[in-house]
Parts: structure tokens; sequence; C-alpha cells
């Protein structure tokens, strides 16, 4: 199962999620939350939350955020408000796609990069969105569902040998 | 009925939650695969389901026992002899939980350094509590009970009650969906009937060995003490914040803070 796990990790393409993620020079991490549940929703608002590590980010810092449809790159400039150790920002993806997001600000002198790449997948639809088959999973859940299946039939054919044996 | 060693083993409740609990695993990675599109969102849904059976399954081992001595052991006797196969599937559904935020949101160990300090401190409790529950797996086989007596492996398994609280500081602290308030609210509540349910054993067990109180006041101190208990457990949003109920404060106050509704142009 361990192995299922990381085989199913392995396949799936971004890493960082709920997100870590680091400047470009990696030398600092930082935590990016997305409101509504990690999933924004095409059309309607979506607030990001960036928050540093070590406090990079203060009150001051001013922090400007790019959005990008890697699509059709376009490109949006979102307002950013820095709350303590946190940048957030308010924005509406227009439409279901993947978007380059990357925050940028100084702090200490040092200019700092983070970007990320989000998936949008709900919500309102721009033309047609692939969407990957995953046939490891198909498999792998029909397989768990005749699995069920048929312990479900052992231990009701069982069940009086059961429960005479699994007692103290 | 002769049995054969292999016969015995699919005679056995255990035998049955654990394979049952290794379906689960695969059915819940494969539905999450295929019902949520993007990687990223199916690696933190994934992180989370396994972390919440884990929770579940933990507190059902927990709860059996207090269980017994409410409504009678002999009532309980049969669930009793599977709590061994659910405390071991709560560890494996912990290990889960715990390799796809490693290796599936934190990119390995070295994701770790890079983290904010209260999600440094969370993990750390949360692979105490993962190092309790390996232990408690790996001392539940019948061999190692006769191995270590039962008195001593019992002692060994309280280690179970310290597992629990690291636990729940460890969800309360970054576990995402106990921003909401019901989640909160539900959350709490188990943890209150637990504290009741454990209380009720540990009252009754103390008044038969040494307070000999008759029923009303053992009834009185029980209550009281609950209520104590009760007043700790609801204190617990005030003692520990969690992380994402500062998200969700700032995401209310947004709608003073003047958004920009930026599409994509």
């Amino acid at each position: 199962m361990i192995a299922a796990v990381f085989a199913s990790l392995a396949f799936s393409h971004s890493a960082s999620a709920h997100v870590l993620i680091t400047d470009t020079s990696e030398t600092k991490g930082a935590i990016l939350h997305i409101a509504p549940d990690d999933s924004p929703i095409a059309g309607q608002q979506a607030t990001l939350f960036l928050n540093t590590q070590n406090a990079l980010l203060t009150k001051k810092s001013n922090v400007s955020l790019t959005i990008t449809n890697t699509t059709t790159r376009a490109s949006d400039t979102v307002k950013v408000t820095s709350a303590d150790d946190m940048a957030i920002a308010d924005y509406t993806f227009p439409t279901q796609g993947v978007y380059a997001l990357v925050f940028r600000f100084a702090a200490e002198g040092i200019d700092y990069e983070f970007s990320h790449t989000q998936r949008i997948s709900r919500g309102v639809m721009a033309g047609t969105v692939t969407t990957e088959r995953h046939q490891w999973a198909e498999m792998l859940l029909v397989g768990s569902v005749v699995g069920a299946g048929a312990l479900v039939i052992i231990v009701v054919n069982r069940r009086k040998e059961i429960a005479r044996q699994s007692t103290f | 009925m002769t049995h054969t060693g292999s016969y015995r083993l699919l005679n056995n409740t255990r035998f049955y939650i654990l394979v049952a609990t290794f379906l689960l695993s695969l059915g819940v990675l494969a539905a999450s695969r295929l019902l949520i599109p993007d990687d990223q969102l199916f690696v933190i849904r994934a992180q989370q389901i396994f972390g919440l059976l884990c929770i579940l399954y933990w507190y059902a081992a927990l709860v059996i026992s207090p269980i017994g001595y409410v409504i009678g052991k002999q009532r309980m006797k049969k669930v009793e002899f599977s709590r061994r196969a659910i405390g071991v599937s709560a560890f494996y559904f912990a290990l889960l939980h715990a390799v796809v935020a490693l290796w599936g949101q934190l990119g390995g160990f070295s994701g770790l350094a890079y983290l904010p300090q209260i999600f440094q401190w969370s993990l750390i409790g949360g692979l105490g509590a993962l190092i309790i529950l390996f232990i408690m797996a790996i001392t539940s086989f019948d061999a190692v009970v006769r191995w270590m007596t039962f008195k001593k492996w019992k002692w060994l398994h309280r280690l179970v009650y310290i597992g629990g609280v690291v636990a729940v500081l460890h969800i309360w602290s970054i576990g995402t969906h106990l921003a909401y308030t019901p989640v909160q609210v539900a959350a709490l509540a188990a943890l209150i009937i637990l504290a009741g349910l454990e209380l009720f054993r540990v009252t009754k067990l103390l008044n038969q060995k040494h307070l000999h109180l008759e029923r009303l006041e053992a009834g009185t101190v029980f209550l009281t003490l609950w209520a104590i208990v009760s007043v700790l457990i609801l204190m617990l949003p005030f003692a520990v914040q969690n992380y994402h109920s500062q998200h969700t404060g700032e995401a209310k106050d947004g709608s003073s803070r003047g958004h920009q509704h930026g599409g994509v142009r």
C-alpha cells in the first residue's frame, strides 16, 4: 500500500501542496493557502494567503502578485495586503485552467520571489478542459470493491465460526 | 472441528478488520484520484482523508473499553477482541497520512526546513503520535503480550492516551477543517464524550478499589470530574489557535479590505 501511495504521488506531477513553496533561491519557505478549500472556483472570488517562514513578511512589506494563465499567457497584477507574516490577496480566476502565481517582495535588502502553479478545475469553463485518465486508479477501485465484496461473502459464510473464535 | 493455522485466521475478526482497512485505503486512494482531476488537490485530499480515517479508528479503539463499563463488559466482549486490529489500522492510516504529507506535500524531509515554525512544532507532535501508534502496533501480537506479561503490556499501552493528547494538539494546530465552527463543535463533542466515558470507568474502578462511596456520592464525583475536564476541553480553542482559523478570520474581514476582482486579461 505504501508503494501504491508512492506510485500515485509519482504519477501526480506537482510536488508541493497546501502548499509549501520555496523562493527561487531556495533559501526561504512559505505556505500558500487558498480559500475555499485549496480549490478555487473559476468565476468566484478566491483568497490567497502566503505565510512566510521566520516572519519574512511584515505589515510594511510591499508584496506584488502576478497571476498568469499558462495557456493564453494573459496576466494580471493583483493587489496584495500585508498582515504580520502573511500576504493576502483576493482574486477571481476567470475560467478553469492552469495559472502561474508569482509573489515578489523585498525583505532585509534581499529580493524574494515565490512561484506556484495552480490548476483551477471548478467553475466557469473556457473551451475544452482536458482531464487526464488514470487507469491505475480505475483498476485499483474495481479491485478494492471486488475485494470488499469477496470479504463480505466470506464473513457471512463463516459468521458462526468467526463468532465462536473471535473472543477472549 | 479441527483448525489448521490458516483456517483459524479466517475465523478471526482481527484478520477481517485488517483486510477491510487495507481495501478501504486502496479504495480511498483510487476514488480520490478519479474524483479530483487536480494533482495537487488530490494529494491534499488523500492526506486529509487518511488522517481523518486514522482519527476515526483511533477514537473507536479508545472508546470500546469504556463503553464496556457502561453497558456491561460481556456485551462488548467480541468488539473488545477486535480492538487491537482497530488500533493497528489506526497506525496504518497514520503512516499513510504521514507518507502523503511528507513526500506528496513537502517533497521529502528537506521540505521540513522551509516550513513556518508552527508547522514544524505541529509535525513534531504528529511524529510523536505516530511513534506511539507504531509502538502500540508492534506490541499488539498475542506472543508479545505473553512475553511482556499482560500487566506490563497494559501499562505500555496506556501510552496511547499521551499519544492521543499529542495527536489532538497536532490536529488542532494545523488541521485545515478545524477552522470551521461545525467541525470544531463535532471534535469538542467527541472529546467530551470520550472523556466522560473514560472518567466513568476510572471513577467506577477507583470506587471499587479505594473510595467505597455510595452510588449517589460516586455519581457526584464522576459528574464533577467530567464537568471540570469538559471545561478544560472547551478551552482548547483558546489555548491552541488553529493556524487556518487565522486565514478564515482574514477571509471574513476581506469584505472590508477592498477586493480586486481581477480576471486574467
